[in-house]
């Protein structure tokens, strides 16, 4: 153990810690722009200079590893000083006016710290060189003028994601971040998983299904499990007046560690089509609107007659036990919705879970993107793959001579296979989130949360149980899957005892 | 000892510190008597007194001759120089002109608007002033108080006034201290 004192307080920490860490333990806050805990330090932007007893300048603490009875002082007038005078270099380098910023009032690391350290002006103006916006990722807006070269985004790129897609070209004011050797952003290697977005302390980098939404600092963050796939990243949700603003990854997770997919992060937000927000019923060849009572009842006869059925991997747990439970009570055979593959996912993260199931073990891919040169992973496996496999779900059933079917699609869009294996079957109730193809098809309609709207267990394919929390409230005539479900169940007048967490213990 | 005088104008900006000003609503009365408000976008009196006053204020950023010789003869007059806003602090929204040239930026409002018909031109009268580059209040004359925001809350200008009338420099930070 190396002792030291930071501020007058002696600490100890292990040999390699660095002095910010060790400073960190001691609770003593010291300011960071570039350094980052889920990366390694970089010294760029200087802003955590400290005074090293006996040391003729100011240190940077992220990079300085502590060594035996080291006296650090953190908030002299010199060290404030100089990191006023560093905020004013970094300010007069490109364009930092935050009115025009979504950022400002709050998000902006560098406006916070410029706050902190008492600025109230630039005594340096900037120079007015005008830089410029890369607009070309479906996912992600790059404004060179608000960047600060601190390379958070570049280090995640390499050290967390493994795709080695941004990086610096050029020296000294003339450095700028660049994607793969000076392409498009949009045409490059990146595979859109805003790992570096959420990593950027300033303005530069600009998440387009989040931007102008709301600040992240008056925001609710609720952590949670992302049911894109099997692979269950652990995920910070930012909600705010009952709506899902931002996605990110949880850097405290242990797979995952502040990774997501472009899937996870982005695409989880978008709405895949018109809402089934009211029960509905098939009378004289068309859909009306009824009652849940009614729907309930007019689903519980239809699925009297030899019923098969399919559910959903997006599903919690509870809602799978719960469908799994009624059908063998009604002696119905359950197929599994099969995800369609979801990728890319980020290189490292795809490793990570190959490396815990020790094979691919046929839910895992890999695949050349874009001529980069290593390759990303795809997951053929919903969300709750594993909890299905454990409930007895089969990736495929015999309908042959079925007369009625129960789909619980919630919120995914029926595949082609799936509408073809429903078809043949007669007499249709299905629980969705959105109007689709199969919801033309059927007879009931129940209306069943989405993903964000329902809480709920996933079994991730390595086998962790994780808690999806619910985000946000649906229409009140929205159920969710589960409470659907268990509607079901007392109209057939079943008994069923469900108990999702038996089996996967 | 009479009220200390205050003076305020505008520049560069968009009159949205003066708005936010008044509104500190009946807190105005409060400050009405605890200091002489002399001229000012919003009362009658123009220019301030040439005797001078104790405390001025500026808002906009300095983007003509005009604006130039109206921050100079402010500072002239005025003790205690307060740049109140993020225009006058930095330069603000007007300052986005500084990566254009002066001649695009004139082009882009007097011809090519959307709005302009096929007559637009630049106007050229001798007695108008000239356009410059956006700068902050600071690189043309020294300042003493700097109140960033956009605008600057109805509480941090009452606060810099109120302090000011009693004879104290207010220090800009904690709550105080916003920019955006």
């Amino acid at each position: 153990m190396i002792r030291l004192q930071i501020d007058g307080q002696t600490v100890e920490v292990a040999e390699g810690t660095t002095v910010l860490q060790a400073a960190k333990q001691a609770g003593v806050h010291i300011p960071v722009l570039c350094d980052h805990p889920a990366l390694t330090s970089f010294g760029s932007c200087r802003l955590c200079l400290v005074e090293v007893e006996g040391a003729r300048t100011l240190q940077p603490s992220c990079t300085m590893p502590v060594s035996q009875n080291m006296v650090i002082r953190s908030k002299t007038p010199a060290v404030e000083a100089t990191r006023k005078f560093i905020l004013e270099l970094i300010f007069s380098e490109r364009n930092h006016f935050c009115p025009f910023c979504q950022l400002s009032g709050g998000d902006c690391e560098l406006q916070n710290a410029a706050l902190e350290h008492g600025m109230t002006h630039w005594p340096m103006q900037p120079n007015w060189n005008d830089f410029p916006v890369d607009a070309s990722n479906t996912f992600l807006l790059l404004d060179h003028n608000r960047c600060i070269l601190c390379r958070r985004c570049a280090r995640a790129c390499s050290e967390l994601v493994g795709m080695d897609t941004l990086g610096f070209a050029e020296r000294g004011s003339a450095t700028m971040l660049t994607a793969d050797l000076g392409e498009q952003w949009g045409m490059s290697t990146c595979i859109s998983c805003g790992t570096c977005e959420q990593v950027c302390p300033t303005g530069a980098m600009v998440n387009r299904f989040s931007a102008y939404q709301g600040h992240k600092s008056q925001a609710e963050a609720v952590p949670t499990v992302c049911v894109g796939c099997g692979v269950g990243c652990q995920t910070v949700v930012y909600v705010r007046d009952n709506r899902v603003i931002r996605i990110d990854g949880d850097f405290d997770a242990e797979l995952n560690a502040g990774v997501l997919c472009r899937e996870g992060r982005f695409e989880a937000l978008l709405e895949k089509g018109d809402r089934v927000s009211q029960p509905m019923v098939r009378k004289d060849g068309k859909l009306v609107p009824c009652s849940w009572d009614e729907a309930l009842s007019a689903a519980a006869a239809g699925l009297k007659d030899q019923p098969a059925a399919w559910a959903s991997l997006r599903l919690p747990a509870e809602a799978l036990a719960t469908m799994k439970a009624l059908c063998d009570a009604v002696n119905a055979p359950v197929a599994m919705i099969e995800a369609g593959v979801t990728g890319p996912i980020p290189p490292k993260l795809g490793m990570k879970v190959e490396d815990k199931l020790g094979s691919k073990d046929g839910v895992l891919s890999t695949s050349e993107w874009r001529g980069s040169f290593t390759e990303v992973y795809n997951v053929h496996a919903g969300a709750n793959f594993k909890a299905a496999q454990a409930y007895g779900l089969t990736k495929e059933i015999n309908a042959n001579g079925k007369k009625s079917a129960l789909v619980a699609l919630a919120d995914e869009i029926p595949s082609e296979a799936l509408l073809d294996a429903v078809k043949p079957v007669g007499k249709l109730v299905v629980l969705a989130s959105y109007k689709s193809m199969l919801t033309e098809l059927a007879e009931v309609v129940l209306p069943v949360a989405t993903w964000m709207e329902q809480s709920g267990h996933y079994v991730s394919l390595t086998g962790t149980v994780q808690e999806g929390r619910q985000l946000v409230k649906p229409v009140e005539t929205v159920r969710s899957s589960e409470a659907a479900l268990a509607g079901l169940v007392e109209k057939m007048g079943c008994s069923v005892k469900a108990d999702w967490q038996a089996v996967l213990a | 000892m009479s009220k200390p005088k205050v003076a305020s104008d505008w520049l560069a900006g968009c009159a949205g510190c003066h708005m936010s000003l008044l509104d500190m609503d009946e807190r105005i009365i409060q400050l009405a008597e605890m200091v002489d408000i002399r001229s000012t976008p919003i009362t009658d009196l123009k220019e301030p007194d040439e005797e001078g006053v104790d405390v001025g204020v500026l808002e906009g950023g300095i983007n003509n001759t005009t604006n130039e010789h109206v921050a100079k003869v402010m500072r002239k007059r005025c003790k205690i120089l307060v740049a109140m806003g993020d225009c006058a602090v930095f330069g603000g929204v007007p300052a986005m002109r500084n990566l254009f040239t002066i001649e695009e930026a004139l082009k882009r409002a007097y011809v090519e608007t959307e709005s302009t018909d096929s007559e637009g031109m630049i106007p050229q009268d001798e007695e108008l002033c000239r356009p410059t580059k956006v700068r902050a209040v600071h690189e043309v004359v020294p300042v003493d108080i700097f109140l960033p925001g956009c605008p600057p809350s109805a509480d941090q200008i009452f606060y810099v006034l109120s302090e000011l009338a009693q004879g104290r420099i207010p220090e800009i930070k904690g709550d105080k201290l916003q920019w955006h």
